[in-house]
């Protein structure tokens, strides 16, 4: 019986992927074989993307290990402001940090100055690469310090190996980082698409992914060229992904069971002065200069009522639906695995790997080829939207879900079967409560992140029901600035509600229960 | 009456590896087992086994007579087991105030509370009833898992090496309270442990797990006075452990002890020609004198209240820890050497 579940489960995951990820992904990658295009395709934007993701990559990687030390190492406001930055530009969508700028370098008197017309070409499309490249960088050499053991660093120190010798030793450990730093730059920034289909369009500069978006969207749609582009993007993932990975097996770190935290320790006030002033850059670049842009611009008066109004509700309902559905596909995966269905599990880790090199725009290319004809007619529907949405999203919501259940001791659980405990109780006020904080945690941010996205919502979305990544793009494109920018203020704003009504359930729920004896 | 546990012939698999084979044990009612074996011997997995959360690959497992599992139809989920432990590392659930992890495994709903609160008065930490255990010591937390562990009723006790991460001062405390706890409950229990002092203070018996079985079963004193493996040995108290060639001299073995050949009474041919593993009672069995063994003194330290010299041997890889009343010499010293004090094991354990 056990087994005809697990089996079952199995089976219904077995299917999922391959009808939402290797069939679309097949269609649209042998098309260049079937309709013998040659391999044409836009050199050029290939080029320039892989020029500008190198580039942002050698600028992003290092600083994002100097973040990465000194929110590891250390301690005070200075670091956990860092910390907050880092998240803060990771959150905060490409396409709205553009609009941000270029609300800014509207003004005719700004754009006719140097900085104006180097923002209007490679050198804004760098500057905001980096700042969003910045905290994937600082962030997976974060994962890779903070597992790290502090034993060798200390060992330097106490032996007296001398200062310069240990910055060798340190930067031999750091290395592996950066390099993994590096290669995670290049694939972000070559997948990005909210600053190329912004800043890229009206600087004329070409770049891959918003090429890729213009074989599909313009017509005649050419998905033949789409399909050659689209492998010119996986083949830069493979590779760059690859060198991560052997990267990441070079890494110096010592795991073992007595391993030892790096201490975090006061830094002296030179070193936080100095760090404080490139966290208020990267905030004042990335955050607030765009963020207080965007309020400017939304406080003057609309020509007329406000264009895609309704896409606020309607991209929360969508993130709402989405995290849902990539939860619960995350649930059914965490449950093959807990069964032990091997090559099941074998099958998933390929296909997560597989999806998450694959960006949103290629999933989104191939659910267009794939789900718009008499057999599979789903193109133009609200549901391959939110399958889109959800094949892109699952392996976030996977990571972030196992996080937490690796984070939960087993014993928790045991104890409350040993003793007895009912499997409602067990399920509601035990795993439940324990699990309910990283859970909803998972659950606003894969929300956040369909809400804002962009390249699935422009490929598939519905007549009718504009997301709204894609209405403030559109709004943008249209130099209608102060609509964009309430759109976006007012999406922000409906993120934060939700996460603040959901932040109130959970307090509520899962508040401990301070009894008095009686 | 039932045993509290009866084990009969069980096997435990980990990771496709056979960990345990063949384990037997039965627990009386009132009866504290210590389990002991080394690191990695499948202690904490055979408890699993018996507490329901893994299954065993044979064998069936009993609790108060009734079988619970027999690695094939039968099987008693956890919950309906009726069973109390108290883990090392406490598992305490850390958003449940101290009352409320104790009165949650408490099945009767008519007064809960003030049961759990009249445990956690037994064990002193009533005054803790309103707070979180991450604010309590580990002492406390560890009062709060035995509450909890009784508050479930349970018909059998396991405990996973409870007191391994307290101080010594705390761990001697608890033991008194839970060897007492045991006897005037009646509850059998079975320990996990590798601590000479917890066998000392709780156990009635001693089962062994060494080399994927379950070597010996028997009295703390039995276990004493004929230690039945190296590992039994050490536990017992016995030091040394240095591998030594032994040699037939009649009926009797003799060992080569530096320049000396040592007759060691019985075992004649049957020790005769392998390497043994010498182990020795610290006081009595070795002592320095003005004749004897020749050997030599590298070193001494004092140790509760004696003298402990490091001698070296000719022929022996380590040094040989002898006791003596007052700061030995170094250099060249003797040793005599109390024959009936020695005990001999094979180095490899047989196959």
């Amino acid at each position: 019986m056990k087994f005809g579940a697990a089996g079952l489960r199995a089976a219904i995951m077995a299917g999922l992927i391959a009808t939402f990820f290797v069939y679309p992904l097949v269609r649209l990658l042998v098309m260049p074989f079937l309709s013998g295009h040659g391999a044409a395709g836009n050199w050029p934007a290939f080029v320039v993307s892989l020029l500008l993701s190198v580039g942002t990559a050698i600028i992003a990687a290092p600083l994002g290990a100097v973040f990465a030390l000194f929110t590891t190492m250390a301690e005070g406001p200075v670091a956990r402001a860092a910390t907050l930055t880092l998240w803060g530009l990771f959150l905060t969508p490409s396409y709205m940090l553009t609009t941000g700028w270029m609300i800014i370098f509207s003004s005719h008197a700004l754009r006719a100055t140097l900085a104006g017309q180097a923002f209007f070409g490679v050198g804004g499309l760098l500057m905001l690469y980096v700042v969003k490249a910045l905290p994937f960088s600082a962030l997976v050499a974060r994962a890779t310090l903070a597992a790290a053991d502090s034993a060798p660093a200390e060992a330097a120190a106490i032996h007296g190996v001398p200062f310069i010798l240990r910055v060798r030793i340190g930067l031999r450990l750091l290395a592996p980082s950066i390099a993994v730093g590096f290669a995670i730059a290049v694939i972000e920034t070559m997948q990005e698409f909210g600053i190329p289909a912004t800043l890229g369009v009206t600087s004329h500069v070409p770049i891959l992914t918003y090429a890729i978006y213009q074989h599909l969207a313009e017509t005649p749609t050419d998905f033949a060229g789409a399909s050659i582009l689209c492998w010119r993007l996986i083949a830069v993932a493979a590779v760059f992904g690859g060198l991560a990975m052997a990267c990441r097996r070079q890494g110096a770190a010592i795991q073992h069971g007595r391993m030892r935290p790096p201490a975090r320790q006061r830094p002296t006030l030179r070193r936080e002065l100095a760090f404080a002033a490139l966290t208020g850059l990267f905030a004042l670049v990335g955050i607030v200069i765009p963020v207080v842009a965007l309020f400017v611009r939304a406080l003057q008066p609309l020509a007329a009522s406000m264009p895609h109004a309704g896409a606020v509700l309607r991209s929360l309902g969508f993130g709402m639906v989405g995290a849902t559905m990539s939860l619960g596909v995350a649930v059914l995966i965490l449950r093959l695995r807990a069964a032990g269905a091997r090559r099941m599990i074998a099958v998933l880790d390929v296909a997560l790997v597989a999806n998450m090199a694959v960006p949103g725009l290629v999933l989104g290319a191939g659910y267009i080829v794939a789900f718009n004809n008499d057999f599979l007619p789903l193109y133009g529907s609200r549901l391959l939207l939110l399958i889109g949405y959800t094949a892109g999203m699952a392996p976030l919501a996977l990571r972030m879900m196992q996080g937490a259940l690796d984070d939960l001791d087993p014993n928790l659980v045991a104890a409350a079967r040993l003793h007895g405990l009912p499997r409602l109780t067990r399920l509601v006020d035990i795993e439940g409560m324990l699990l309910i904080r990283p859970f909803t945690y998972a659950y606003l941010l894969v929300a956040a992140a369909i809400m804002f996205e962009l390249p699935v919502s422009e490929l598939l979305y519905p007549p009718g029901a504009t997301p709204l990544g894609v209405a403030i793009v559109t709004l943008d494109q249209m130099s209608d600035y102060a609509a964009s920018a309430r759109l976006a203020l007012f999406g922000l704003a409906a993120m934060a509600g939700l996460a603040l009504v959901l932040a109130a359930g959970v307090t509520l729920l899962a508040a401990p229960r301070r009894l008095r004896p009686a | 009456m039932s045993a509290a546990l009866a084990i009969e012939g069980v096997a435990v698999q980990r990771g496709g590896r056979l960990i345990v084979e063949e384990a037997a044990l039965s627990l009386s009612p009132g009866e504290c087992v210590v389990l002991a074996g080394e690191s990695g011997s499948g202690k904490t997995s055979l408890l699993r086994v018996i507490g329901g959360l893994n299954r065993p690959a044979r064998g069936t497992i009993r609790i108060a007579g009734v079988v619970v599992d027999d690695a094939a139809a039968t099987f008693i989920r956890p919950e309906l087991r009726g069973l109390g432990m108290v883990f090392q590392d406490f598992a305490l659930w850390p958003h449940l105030s101290v009352l409320e992890n104790v009165a949650v495994v408490i099945r009767d709903r008519v007064g809960r509370e003030r049961k759990a609160l009249a445990l956690l008065d037994q064990f002193g930490v009533a005054s803790c009833a309103g707070r979180l255990p991450a604010t309590l010591s580990g002492g406390q937390q560890q009062r709060v898992g035995l509450a909890r562990a009784l508050a479930a009723a349970p018909r059998l006790l396991m405990l996973d090496e409870p007191f391994s991460s307290l101080d010594v001062e705390t761990r001697e405390t608890l033991r008194t309270e839970l060897r007492a706890l045991i006897v005037e409950t009646g509850l059998g229990a079975i320990c996990i442990s590798h601590d000479p002092a917890d066998i000392a203070r709780l156990a009635d018996r001693v089962a062994l797990l060494e080399d994927r079985r379950l070597t010996s079963c028997t009295t703390p004193d039995a276990m004493f006075a004929r230690p039945a493996t190296p590992y039994a040995a050490r536990l017992a108290g016995l030091c040394g452990g240095v591998e030594v060639e032994v040699r037939q001299a009649g009926s009797d073995a003799a060992i080569v002890l530096g320049s000396a050949l040592l007759a060691i009474p019985g075992g004649g041919a049957r020790l005769a020609g392998a390497a043994q593993a010498l182990l020795f009672w610290p006081r009595g069995a070795l002592a320095l004198a003005a004749e004897g063994v020749p050997a030599t003194c590298i070193g001494a330290h004092f140790e509760a209240g004696h003298w402990q010299a490091l001698l070296r041997l000719d022929g022996l890889a380590a040094p040989v820890p002898v006791q003596c009343t007052s700061p030995p010499p170094r250099g060249a010293v003797a040793l005599n050497v109390a024959s009936d004090r020695l005990h001999l094991f094979p180095s490899s354990p047989p196959g």
